[in-house]
């Protein structure tokens, strides 16, 4: 026993320390040489230098040089990431050798990561997409998401909310899930389930997107949505490097122009209050304001005429400037290297008194102790902090023009106080601004810890421990003279999240002999989450002056005060293996089993096997003479994936509670608040695809495509129960969604010379379709002025559904001749009567678009020429659809500011009655209105998202100032946006309902989006 | 090195974690308790009855459309034409399965019994306290099932060997064997209310614990007994219905208030009673948590929706001296004369007028008329009287006899219990033809022959329950 434990130490000792015993091989040479660069001449570090067929390898130092202790005659195999591979015969030992590599176009050799390693990006089966950080961080965006717009086929990023900071949408291939989310999966570091809000562009290295289930399922139960790859730079050997970034510029905002100023408006609204006074049988000769027999809601005051002309959209944006510092060092010799770096940006939002700033710092550092031990460490804190608009876009932009910005007293007027009850109750929209004090920050860390051990040669053991530690506080302040009911209101909420993740891996990778590549990986995970949050509510209107805004200067109000935990946990083990034939044909599969703490006791465990395979047609016999085609390979791959956001305890019944008042004393009550399900299980996405890879020209010319089918079944969501449960729904696992599409990604090198020019191009189309919903053949949720969501077999989800509109009624005869909805009257909408029963009743609905595009475009192009360079990115969606319902306020429904596009040709009376195409608007008349595809518009665009110009100075010059590199540059972003005509809105990717989180979603819903910003930036890149 | 002691190694690293994979995968939620766990002392359980009463008080249920129901699908009221758009469907007897009002009476009346079920399954040891609440749940328990039985089933005065309604007595999950009932018959549902009122009033102390001070908001002993006299009442079991309501009568305490002047100051109040005077029981609406603009008062009250009026018949029952004549407010509305409901005058103030479930004079009422169907005319007329002659001063006592005397009290119920949703069934048990008054142009619309063929004398079972159980019937004509 004892004498075991004792060998097994020195077991243990002798692997960590084990010196290389090669060197005392007999009859051998030296060979020594220099590796440069055939493009620059410059020593190239790094390069792996190696006598094929024996374990002889060495690395090139700082010099390019090399000495290896050789039996030859022997080949020596050069390699180097973005190199060509370069073999050369050394028959006898003379001047030291002299070898150039020449850069390769497509980088067939690059390491693409993946879950837990990395390929060869030729050796590749599954539908992976790689960006590297070239340039990305010269886009001044608070998010780095925004800098990959339009830069990945079948990786649509869509900016729905446009405040300062916020998160964009990211959807890999459709969404799939009706309730438990769509978002990928986002691996920072190998730590799943970071976030993009603490990453910092300029740290990032290269970002893979794992697109289909075969290679997202080693993530197993998180990968439904697909997987991100966030890898950020850690130091290269040589002298420290200090790079400097620093830009600044403003943002403009891109608004309406169509607004009426306040005559137009008086002459609208009359118009208007006319046309309601009318409906209801009003004598409309009455005059519109003074006389007692008009009714006080149908009259128009002279108030508006009052000289005061404000376009509110105007008063409450401005040209908001930003800047961005970041500074980074990386360095190494044989044994360590770091990489150190922080930044500071502050962006201010073209919405008054918003704005976002971050600090962030990051270090990491790696350490070879000897041949086989290695160890790291990564430490990343990011402070942000923000400050945030309390309402959306229409509350500022629809306020009516004849309201003052400011009283000369420096108080602030409201519509009310000009006009009375009859308008808008609203507060105003400056005073919104300026009274109201919303503040989010957030502080998160990520941090790990790595020791990985070389057993023996190909074989590695991992072990890394993780944490992502989040601190964020939100409070919130409105003064009394800022609220519409005129009380002062406040809020604090407290949250934190720990989630710790010890991951082990053992990783295996040999050839043996010369034709058979192979790979193992095993591994197992655990990972605990940790939240709490505590919220704490001011009593409306007890802040005792607006000075002191924290809740100490406020009573507390229980009913809404109050602290939440939770927790969860997951085990995973996982493991992979490919193999790969002469590099041509080529094997992967992969299992992973998931153990979630979410899951009923029934349900606990998962399974998400994958397999794929990949055949390189070039590498054949046959191919040899076909000299045009640098490489062909066909993938294929099935996978399976699964979804696990259902909510921590969502299996269990559980008791919820709350406070009533009986007999005057304040008694707390519970009740059972959930029905629970102890088979929940997880969300399933199976998906196949089928993609080419084609080189040509030597790599000039690129192209990837794939075909993808994602079915994702048991779909977590609420089915109907037998009330007599007590409940009518309960979690459960049914139903199934489909989506397939293709992408296609084309890089091509138009020019290589002097003046060069590089093309990325990608397009991809996506079909979204319901197949099953658990025994209900349709589900429609309503919103209150009529327009429904529907889920129906056969559809996509979450279609539009309502009414279609064909004219106008137009006389009192119409009323009585054409189909029409009961209780409309002249104005009001002639409805197609689709099922031609002459009734118009809600079996005439159709389907009338969707929130999805049908495609997504993207292409980039850059020119360099000597020292300048310029590139371009234009992004394009096409056939999404959006229901602005945010339209209706602009149209007078609250008697707000009002825009002529949207008021132009519509009906007013018998004697005005419009293009016939246009029916009446108002508030009144709603249900008419908002129930059809009336508030649908197309939601398609073109971007032209970023032009970066720059100019490298010429090294003389940049040596006077110290520095080894210095570049100037200028971007614009959204530098050209186009939007279809009958578009209205702000940002045709915005709305503000949310997308697909439940069954009673309503994506795409807008009341309000924030508008596009064209941001323009001036820069400079320093290295020294 | 070795590669056995390197298995050996890689085996210990791999063992040492996977010990703690077992806690990692069992979590407990922090802020909620699950339901098995939940009633384990005697502030859960107090806690979880308040949620039972809570519950009720759901505008779907008790705390609107029950009471409103009884009087709007009979002969009491009307839907006037100006309104908020509510229940139209039920003013013009129009309702499908696809009804929104049928199917939150099933579900919502389903979530109290599975609240009551959670405490009376629970195994606390009986003490005083414990006895009390269990007592209450047992008896709300049979209170859903009332007003289940006599929406969804034909009354058991018709056929006590009809369809009733699923009898759900133990706490469920979706896994277990209660998920897919079949309904029950109305005896068996019957015999279930009787046999829980009777647990109800043996478990509950003679002296209601400090746990629940007795207050009307609370279910007390003898408000267990004469719920039960309802039920006895409504299964034309006239003698069990005598004994609960003399019962009741003899040692529950209750009174009659003694004037007009504190009749009415009565009906004004929003508090809860303390003295046991006329209200044995009733539904807190208080300004922490009431219906808002969706309660019984807020649709009734001029004030509030004023949706609901009195018919001309209906206000035509009431003598000039009788107090309960000034319940029913003499106004306009669009122009056009309305009587409205003023029993729930409270709708502008945050403390908002209760819920009235069970009132002193129902079971004198009930006491008369099963002493008159039984055949004792001097005890009928007694306590017929003691109702009568304290709501008018003014008039004689009533001397019918026979089918009149029935009559008399029927009527008499009509003018003590209006608006407080009892008169359909009143109508139903009897098996009564009746006639909603066709209001013209002040009504919405109107559905004036209510015979005893109709049937929408029942409500439909929800179109979901019949698509997620297989089992269930549904009710003939929908």
């Amino acid at each position: 026993m004892r004498t075991n434990q004792f060998i097994l130490l020195i077991g243990i000792f002798s692997m960590l320390f084990a010196t290389n015993l090669h060197a005392w091989a007999q009859g051998t040479q030296v060979v020594e040489g220099y590796v440069i660069s055939a493009t620059d001449k410059g020593p190239l570090l790094g390069v792996s230098v190696h006598a094929t067929g024996t374990a002889v390898a060495t690395k090139t130092n700082e010099q390019g040089y090399f000495s290896l202790q050789l039996t030859l005659p022997s080949v020596l195999r050069f390699s180097y990431l973005g190199y060509t591979t370069k073999e050369l015969e050394v028959k006898e030992v003379g001047n030291p050798l002299r070898i150039l590599l020449e850069k390769t176009f497509a980088n067939l050799d690059e390491a693409v990561v993946v879950g837990y390693g990395a390929v060869k990006r030729s050796s590749l089966t599954a539908a992976v997409t790689k960006v590297e950080n070239k340039g990305l961080d010269e886009i001044p965006t608070a998010r780095p998401e925004v800098a990959l717009q339009g830069k990945l086929a079948g990786v649509n990023i869509s900016q729905t909310r446009n405040a300062p900071g916020s998160a964009p949408i990211i959807r890999i291939r459709g969404a799939g899930s009706i309730s438990a989310g769509n978002d990928p999966l986002i691996v920072v570091d190998g730590f799943p389930g970071a976030s993009f809000s603490n990453i910092n562009m300029n740290d990032v290295a290269s970002i893979e997107v794992l697109k289909d289930a075969s290679s997202a399922a080693i993530y197993g139960s998180r990968a439904a949505g697909g997987v991100v790859i966030v890898t950020t730079k850690s130091g290269k050997q040589g002298k420290p490097v200090l790079s400097v970034n620093a830009f600044g510029g403003f943002s403009k905002a891109k608004l309406h122009n169509d607004w009426l100023n306040v005559n137009e408006y008086y002459d609208a609204i009359t118009k208007y209050q006319n046309r309601e006074y009318a409906w209801i049988g009003g004598d409309t000769s009455i005059p519109v304001w003074g006389d007692s027999n008009r009714p006080a809601g149908y009259q128009v005051s002279p108030a508006v005429l009052n000289g005061t002309d404000v376009n509110w959209q105007d008063a409450v944006m401005e040209t908001a400037p930003f800047q961005n510092y970041d500074l980074a060092v990386n360095g190494g010799n044989d044994n360590i290297n770091y990489y150190i770096s922080g930044i500071v940006r502050d962006q201010q939002g073209t919405l008054r008194n918003t704005w976002y700033r971050t600090y962030g710092a990051r270090a990491s550092l790696n350490i070879k102790v000897n041949e086989r031990v290695d160890l790291g460490l990564m430490l990343n804190p990011n402070y942000a902090t923000s400050r945030i608009a309390p309402n959306n876009m229409i509350d500022y932009a629809k306020y009516p023009p004849f309201v003052a910005i400011q009283n000369p007293d420096g108080t602030y007027p409201t519509a009310r106080s000009y006009w009375g009850a009859a308008v808008t109750s609203q507060a105003n929209p400056m005073a919104i601004l300026e009274g109201t004090n919303y503040r989010a920050n957030t502080l998160n860390t990520i941090g790990n810890f790595y020791a990985s051990v070389k057993l023996a040669e190909g074989l590695h053991i991992k072990s890394t421990i993780g944490t992502n530690m989040s601190y964020n506080i939100t409070d919130r302040f409105q003064a009394s003279w800022a609220s519409s009911s005129s009380t002062s209101s406040g809020s604090a909420i407290d949250s934190r999240t720990i989630s710790l993740i010890n991951e082990n891996t053992i990783n295996y990778q040999k050839t043996f002999g010369a034709d058979h590549d192979f790979g193992a990986l095993g591994g197992a995970s655990y990972q605990h989450n940790f939240s709490r949050s505590m919220t704490t509510l001011a009593v409306n209107g007890s802040f005792n002056n607006d000075i002191i805004q924290t809740l100490n200067n406020a009573t507390i109000n229980p009913v809404g005060t109050n602290t939440l935990k939770s927790e969860w946990g997951l085990v995973s083990y996982f493991g992979r293996v490919n193999y790969g034939f002469k590099n041509k044909y080529l094997f992967t599969a992969s299992i992973r089993t998931d153990g979630s703490s979410r899951f009923g006791p029934d349900r606990k465990w998962g399974w998400f096997p994958s397999a794929s395979a990949a055949w390189r047609i070039s590498g054949e016999r046959f191919m040899e003479n076909l000299t045009v085609l640098s490489d062909l390979k066909l993938r294929a791959s099935f996978g399976t994936t699964g979804n696990m956001n259902i909510g921590d305890f969502a299996y269990l019944g559980t008791i919820g509670g709350g406070i009533y008042t009986v007999n005057d004393q304040i008694t707390n009550w519970q009740a059972q608040s959930t029905y629970g399900n102890s088979r929940l299980g997880w969300e399933k996405t199976r998906e196949l695809d089928f993609g080419v890879d084609i080189s040509l020209f030597n790599n000039r010319v690129t192209i990837n495509a794939d075909y993808y089918r994602k079915r994702t079944d048991g779909l977590l969501y609420a089915v109907s129960i037998p009330g007599i449960t007590g409940f009518t729904s309960s979690l459960s696992n049914v139903g199934e969604v489909e989506n397939k599409g293709f992408e296609i990604e084309l890089n091509t090198k138009n020019l290589v010379g002097d003046f060069k020019w590089q093309t990325s191009f990608n397009v991809a189309a996506n079909r979204n379709k319901v197949l099953s919903l658990g025994g209900v053949n349709e589900r429609i949720t309503t919103d209150g002025y009529g327009m429904s969501w529907l889920l129906r077999v056969g559809e996509p989800m979450f279609s539009y559904y309502g009414y279609k509109q064909t004219g106008v009624i137009q006389t009192a005869e119409q009323l009585t001749s054409v189909p029409v909805m009961a209780g409309s009257k002249l104005g009001n909408p002639i409805y197609d009567d689709l099922n031609g029963d002459g009734i118009i009743n809600q079996n005439d609905r159709a389907v009338l678009g969707n929130f999805m595009p049908k495609a997504t475009f993207g292409m980039t192009n850059s020119f360099s020429y000597r020292s300048f360079d310029l590139s371009f990115t234009i992004q394009a969606s096409v056939g999404a659809k959006i229901y602005n319902f945010e339209n209706q306020f602009y149209q007078g429904s609250v008697l707000g500011a009002m825009r002529q596009s949207l008021i132009a040709d519509q009906w007013w009376s018998v004697d005005d009655p419009g293009d016939g195409l246009h029916p009446a608007v108002s508030l009144s008349q709603l249900s008419f209105n908002a129930n059809s595809d009336y508030y649908i518009e197309d939601a398609s665009f073109l971007a032209v998202r970023n032009i970066n110009v720059g100019y490298n100075f010429p090294v003389a010059i940049s040596r006077k100032i110290g520095s080894s590199k210095l570049r100037l540059f200028a971007s614009i972003n959204n530098a050209l946006f186009l939007t279809k005509k009958e578009f209205h809105g702000y940002n045709p990717e915005g709305y503000t309902a949310g997308e697909v989180a439940g069954i009673n979603s309503k994506p795409g819903y807008n009341i309000g989006s924030e508008p596009i910003n064209r941001v323009y930036t001036f820069g400079v890149n320093l290295g020294f | 090195m070795n590669g056995k002691h390197l298995i050996g190694y890689l085996l210990l690293c791999t063992l040492t974690l996977a010990s703690c994979s077992k806690s990692f995968l069992q979590e407990d939620p922090s802020t909620s308790v699950a339901v098995e766990s939940a009633i384990s002392s005697e502030t859960d359980m107090l806690e979880s009855v308040a949620g039972l009463y809570r519950s009720l008080d759901n505008y779907f249920i008790f705390g609107r459309n029950y009471p409103l129901f009884g009087d709007l699908l009979a002969d009491n009221v009307y839907l006037s034409s100006t309104n908020s758009s509510r229940l139209l469907m039920q003013n013009n007897y129009t309702w499908t399965i696809a009804n929104t009002e049928p199917r939150t009476f099933w579900s919502n009346t389903y979530y109290s019994i599975l609240q009551a079920n959670r405490i009376i399954g629970s195994n606390l040891d009986i003490t005083e306290n414990v006895a009390q609440l269990k007592g209450e749940a047992y008896a709300l328990r049979a209170l859903c099932y009332l007003y289940l039985i006599n929406w969804f089933a034909k009354p058991y005065t018709v056929d006590p060997n009809a369809a009733g309604v699923p009898l759900v007595t133990v706490s469920t999950s979706i896994t277990g064997p209660l998920v897919k009932p079949e309904r029950n018959t109305v005896a068996e549902v019957y015999d279930k209310m009787i046999s829980d009122l009777d647990s109800a009033f043996l478990l509950m102390p003679e002296t209601t614990p400090a746990i629940h001070i007795a207050s009307s908001n609370f279910i007390a002993k003898y408000a267990a007994k004469a719920l039960q006299s309802r039920v006895f009442l409504y299964k034309a079991d006239y003698e069990n219905a005598r004994d609960a309501a003399l019962s009741v009568v003899q040692n529950g305490g209750y009174s009659l208030t003694d004037s007009p002047g504190d009749f009415a100051a009565y009906w004004a109040s929003t508090a809860s009673r303390t003295d046991k005077v006329e209200t044995i029981f009733e539904l807190n609406n208080s300004a922490t948590a009431n219906n808002g603009i969706e309660g019984l008062d807020f649709i009734y009250a001029a004030q509030g929706h004023g949706d609901m009026l009195v018919t001309d018949d209906t206000y035509a029952i009431y003598q000039e001296t009788d107090s309960r004549r000034a319940l029913i407010q003499d106004g306009t509305r669009n122009g056009m004369q309305a009587y409205f409901v003023n029993k729930y005058p409270n709708v502008t103030a945050t403390d908002r007028d209760e819920v009235k479930m069970i009132r002193y004079a129902e079971v004198l009422l009930t006491l008369s008329e099963a002493y008159g169907r039984l055949g004792d005319e001097a005890n009928a007329r007694l306590y017929l009287n003691m109702v009568a002659q304290n709501r008018d001063h003014s008039i004689a006592p009533y001397t019918y006899s026979g089918n009149e005397l029935l009559d008399a009290i029927v009527l008499e119920r009509r003018k003590e219990l209006a608006f407080e949703g009892l008169r359909f069934f009143d109508l139903t048990r009897l098996n009564l033809d009746f006639t909603r008054q066709n209001m013209g142009t002040k009504a919405y619309s109107y559905y004036t022959d209510v015979l005893r063929t109709d049937f929408r004398r029942i409500q439909p079972i929800p179109q979901e329950e019949i698509n997620a159980n297989p089992n269930m019937t549904q009710n003939a004509g929908y």
